[in-house]
């Protein structure tokens, strides 16, 4: 659920944000032809306006926020960590084996339970099982070709 | 301790001499990636498809045929020389856009760091009407324009495209302004032509073979008449000296080494032999160009000099 | 009736096999995220060179609708469009799953796939012609104000703040311009990257926008993913049939909407699902209940997106030029296989036409069974797996899956980024299906409304070419009733309650 609070500062620094974005724009239009130039300008101008008006309406008290569902910021951060850190391996390590690591890892941000050592060792043989199975599919069925790393 | 290193390096260099022509020759030992910088049924993607079975009958060896779409091409030939070096991965291109694109802005590439190995392959330039048009022939388009200039609009795939360059080259020759409206992708813009959304269209003698009596095609940029269209004249008969189109054909990574890049030439080259393929290609309008490594340069160098031409008309070169 | 050999060509074991196969290897590619119709069929295409031509058209068209369907298992069950079809699905989908009607969902999602596709094919079957020309007369003008009419959508989709909505969208839009602008060829908002030259690719935004943060949230906390009745209730084939026919009007009349606009060519699966999903909004009793979890809504986007199937066959079979993206990969492939497409394909070689055209429509009827197995399995799955599972097996999935569109890393990268913004911009109330509208109808309006410029710049009459065109004044006014109706019933109603009240 999600409760009303009286600020919204959420809304207001991504209004602010915008109303940057959207003068970058025009900025950048500025050296594109004229017809590449019509809608990014009337996109900007549109993006502004709606920008100018959610800060008044944030700074006048009269926007609602949206509260905190809650949740560890931890583990959230854990996940884009993780993901990152996969996509940045896969050319290191290879696509298989990166997977393989940012797999397990991803399963340790989503786990709440208690230790087990025949949990993990399941898992880890389902880890192995799912990017063998999967990489296997895409690069031999699917002939994707996969990036080189050092390992697979 | 610097000897010992020289000789080791002259051994390698020597195995690598030795070996080179011996991996060239034994080409293809494998299936060979085929990239396609455009949109999969396209002309690129037909083209490729159509060149397999003679690529097999030949080599015994097939396409992995990929798609790496993106502004009209540069993405996939911006990255080309990313790619292995192995003589595996060959990418589709096409001419003139190699040409025009780095001239239009920083595309991610220069024309020269393409390697092209062969030419193969060519869609002429055609002026097209709706068969429903009051626009019969040539002149009539001509005095049309003349007398209302600016009024006729003309599509064609793309900006700064063969197409693009078709309808600049030719309002340049005769002295006349038309408004050119370029759409995505050929379906759109052949699309556009049927529902008389514009008046003419300048396509490829593809689009005539394949809409036969829907469209009329004015005349068509080849040196003699089309088989397949004997009634279509050429620009060359009306006086319009306009010859050429969009033309296709491979390029490699920078890296790989020259023997391998005269092998798949040759393989190419006899794949634009086979009887089989040569049919099909001529049903379809397409006209077989037979341009192997070795003429690549001149024939490059031609039509990049015309290329220069072509982007002052378009204002990408002062 | 000399059709009858064609239909009973098109019932050989052989062709059933191939319609069964299709179905099935189409529904699981297009429920994993990244892996489109289009690609399916690209992929596929080269195993089906040996076969003869209308047995190859047959098992691509069972492909083809088998992915439209299967898009709507990821919708439904972790927020993620498996295809660009499925976006709108996602809007009422994952709603209803997350109180525990995911099953329900996926049932009327197959119900509702199955009669959208039977209506486009029914429509391929009978109609074709006449909505050749329908769709020819579709200039860039009646695009650019389709594509306003999808955008009125935002209001819609603003889950409280319209100021956010149009702010979310404009941000959709601008992202949408990024690459190689279609007029003037200038290359825009790519921060001088290789990875933004091509532009951000639909799915790879469909993934990062809407994926991601579902991603990010679902390892935040222990709670299930999705709610779960206490008891498996199988497939709810009562409750959903009630329900289908309950909304038997909207199944029909979206339907209709996704044929008419799977006709046109270039315009999809995406655009007919929103269009078809504004309309039953507009049309509903009850449009405050759309995007919290109305079964209405899903019906809508389902049958809408199905139909484009059928109806996208049209343009494709009789002029030559492909209805949707994926009719232009089976176009290339009739090619290969010698079949002369074009204006003469119907007369020329009807065996072909006509055993596929009935091919279709039995692998649509397959959809039925085959699909309501595969959803409850995939439902099972989904509610049965822990989260320390699910999250790494979805992570995986969409990064092969985001990899895979365009062999590229950069693409991966992009998703990422796309992914923690909008999860940011989550937190701040903006909702990530303004955005997706944006990226989604961008290009359509941007080329509409430039070429219909240039158009009219011709002649001098732009006035008339943007507003007084038959079909683009209809879809104006139907744009300006969409908008402006819920506005008006709102106070309506609210007079009238007043009135009551004295």
């Amino acid at each position: 659920m999600k409760t009303a609070r009286a600020s919204d500062t959420g809304g207001l620094v991504t209004a602010v944000a915008m109303l940057a974005v959207s003068g970058w724009v025009f900025w950048e239009a500025e050296g594109y032809t004229e017809l590449a130039a019509v809608f990014p300008r009337t996109i900007a101008l549109v993006l502004a306006l709606a920008s100018v008006v959610l800060i008044v309406r944030c700074l006048l008290g009269r926007q609602r926020g949206v509260a905190d569902d809650g949740g560890s910021h931890l583990r959230r951060g854990a996940v884009v960590a993780v993901l990152a850190g996969w996509l940045a391996l896969i050319p290191v390590l290879g696509f298989a084996t990166a997977s393989l690591a940012g797999f397990v890892a991803m399963g340790a941000t989503a786990h709440y339970e208690r230790w087990s050592i025949r949990r993990w060792a399941g898992f880890m043989g389902l880890a192995l099982a799912a990017v063998a199975m999967l990489y296997g599919l895409f690069s031999t069925v699917l002939r994707v070709p996969f990036p080189k790393g050092m390992l697979l | 301790m610097t000897t010992m290193l020289r000789l080791a390096a002259m051994a390698a260099l020597a195995v690598a001499v030795a070996t080179g022509p011996a991996m060239a020759a034994e080409w293809p030992d494998k299936d060979v990636t085929y990239i396609i910088p455009f949109n999969a049924g396209g002309e690129s993607d037909v083209t490729a498809r159509l060149q397999e079975p003679g690529f097999n009958k030949l080599t015994g060896k097939g396409f992995v045929i990929q798609y790496k779409t993106g502004a009209g091409g540069a993405a996939a030939w911006s990255q080309l020389n990313s790619l292995t070096a192995d003589g595996y991965t060959l990418m589709g291109i096409n001419l003139p856009h190699l040409f025009l694109q780095p001239m239009g802005g920083k595309v991610g590439y220069k024309t020269e760091d393409i390697t092209v190995v062969s030419v193969f392959q060519l869609t002429p330039h055609a002026l097209v009407v709706n068969a429903g048009s009051p626009i019969k022939t040539l002149e009539d388009y001509i005095a049309t324009a003349k007398a209302t200039p600016g009024a006729i609009t003309v599509a064609g795939t793309g900006t700064h495209s063969a197409n693009h360059v078709a309808q600049v080259s030719f309002d340049k020759a005769v002295g006349i302004t038309t408004t050119y409206i370029p759409f995505t992708g050929t379906g759109a813009t052949t699309a556009a032509l049927l529902g008389n959304q514009v008046k003419a269209q300048w396509a490829f003698t593809t689009v005539g073979a394949e809409q036969k009596d829907n469209v009329r095609m004015l005349a068509i940029a080849t040196e003699q008449r089309h088989p397949l269209f004997p009634d279509v004249p050429t620009f060359k008969e009306k006086g319009i000296d306009m010859v050429g189109g969009a033309y296709r054909g491979l390029a490699v990574p920078a890296g790989v080494p020259e023997e391998m890049r005269r092998r798949i030439s040759d393989v190419f080259m006899k794949v634009n032999g086979d009887p089989g393929f040569v049919a099909k290609m001529q049903e379809g309008g397409y006209v077989l160009v037979d341009v192997g490594y070795q003429d690549v340069p001149g024939f490059m160098g031609k039509l990049g000099a015309e290329s220069i031409e072509v982007g002052k008309a378009l204002g990408l070169v002062k | 009736m000399d059709t009858l050999p064609h239909l009973l060509a098109a019932l050989t074991p052989f062709n059933l096999l191939l319609a069964i196969g299709g179905v099935v290897a189409g529904t699981i590619i297009g429920a994993l995220p990244g892996l489109t119709a289009t690609m399916a069929i690209a992929i596929l295409t080269p195993l089906t060179f040996g076969i003869p031509p209308a047995s190859a058209l047959v098992a691509l068209g069972a492909i083809y609708t088998g992915a439209i369907y299967g898009g709507s298992y990821s919708a439904i069950l972790i927020n993620t469009p498996g295809t660009p079809s499925a976006i709108a699905t996602t809007f009422d989908g994952y709603p209803m799953a997350k109180r525990g009607d995911g099953d329900l969902a996926l049932t009327l999602a197959n119900f509702a796939s199955v009669g959208g596709g039977l209506v486009g094919a029914l429509f391929l079957l009978l109609l074709a012609p006449p909505l050749a020309q329908f769709a020819l007369a579709f200039g860039p003008v009646e695009y650019f104000w389709l594509a306003m009419l999808g955008l009125t959508l935002v209001s819609a989709l603003s889950d409280g703040s319209l100021l956010k909505g149009i702010i979310g969208c404009c941000i959709g839009l601008l992202i949408s311009m990024s690459g190689s602008a279609i007029v003037g060829g200038d290359i825009r908002f790519t921060f001088d990257s290789q990875a933004l030259l091509g532009g951000v690719n639909v799915v790879v935004a469909l993934i990062g926008l809407f994926c991601v943060p579902v991603l990010i949230d679902l390892v935040a906390t222990p709670d299930a993913h999705l709610k779960v009745g206490s008891v498996l209730r199988g497939f709810r084939l009562r409750e959903a049939l009630g329900i289908t026919w309950a909304g038997k009007w909207n199944l029909a009349r979206s339907s209709v909407i996704g044929t008419v606009i799977g006709v046109l060519p270039a315009a999809g699966g995406a655009i007919a699902s929103l269009v078809a999903y504004a309309e039953a909004r507009r049309a509903s009793g009850t449009p405050e209940r759309f995007g919290q979890g109305e079964p209405d809504g899903v019906i809508a986007t389902e049958s809408a997106n199905n139909a484009t199937v059928g109806a996208g066959f049209i343009p494709t079979l009789t002029l030559g030029i492909p209805g949707t993206p994926p009719d232009a990969v089976i176009l290339g492939a009739l090619l290969v296989h010698g079949v002369r497409t074009g204006p003469n394909l119907f007369s020329e070689q009807s065996q072909i036409v006509y055993t596929f055209m009935f091919g279709l429509l039995i692998a649509t009827v397959l959809m039925l069974p085959i699909g309501l197995l595969l959803g409850r399995y995939a439902f099972r799955t989904v509610i049965a797996v822990p989260k320390y599972v699910l999250a790494p097996m979805i992570g995986l999935m969409t990064i092969l899956g985001t990899y895979a569109i365009q062999n590229s890393l950069d693409d991966v990268a992009v998703m990422l980024g796309l992914g923690v913004g909008a999860w940011v911009l989550g937190r701040a109330g903006f909702g990530a299906a303004p955005i997706v509208l944006g990226v989604v109808l961008g290009p359509i309006a941007e080329q509409g409304f430039v070429q219909a410029w240039l158009i009219g710049g011709a002649t001098d009459e732009r006035f008339e070419t943007f507003f007084m065109r038959p079909i683009a004044a209809t879809i104006i006014v139907a744009a300006a009733i969409v908008a402006i109706y819920p506005v008006l019933a709102k106070r309506l109603k609210a007079r009238v309650r007043n009135s009551e009240n004295g």
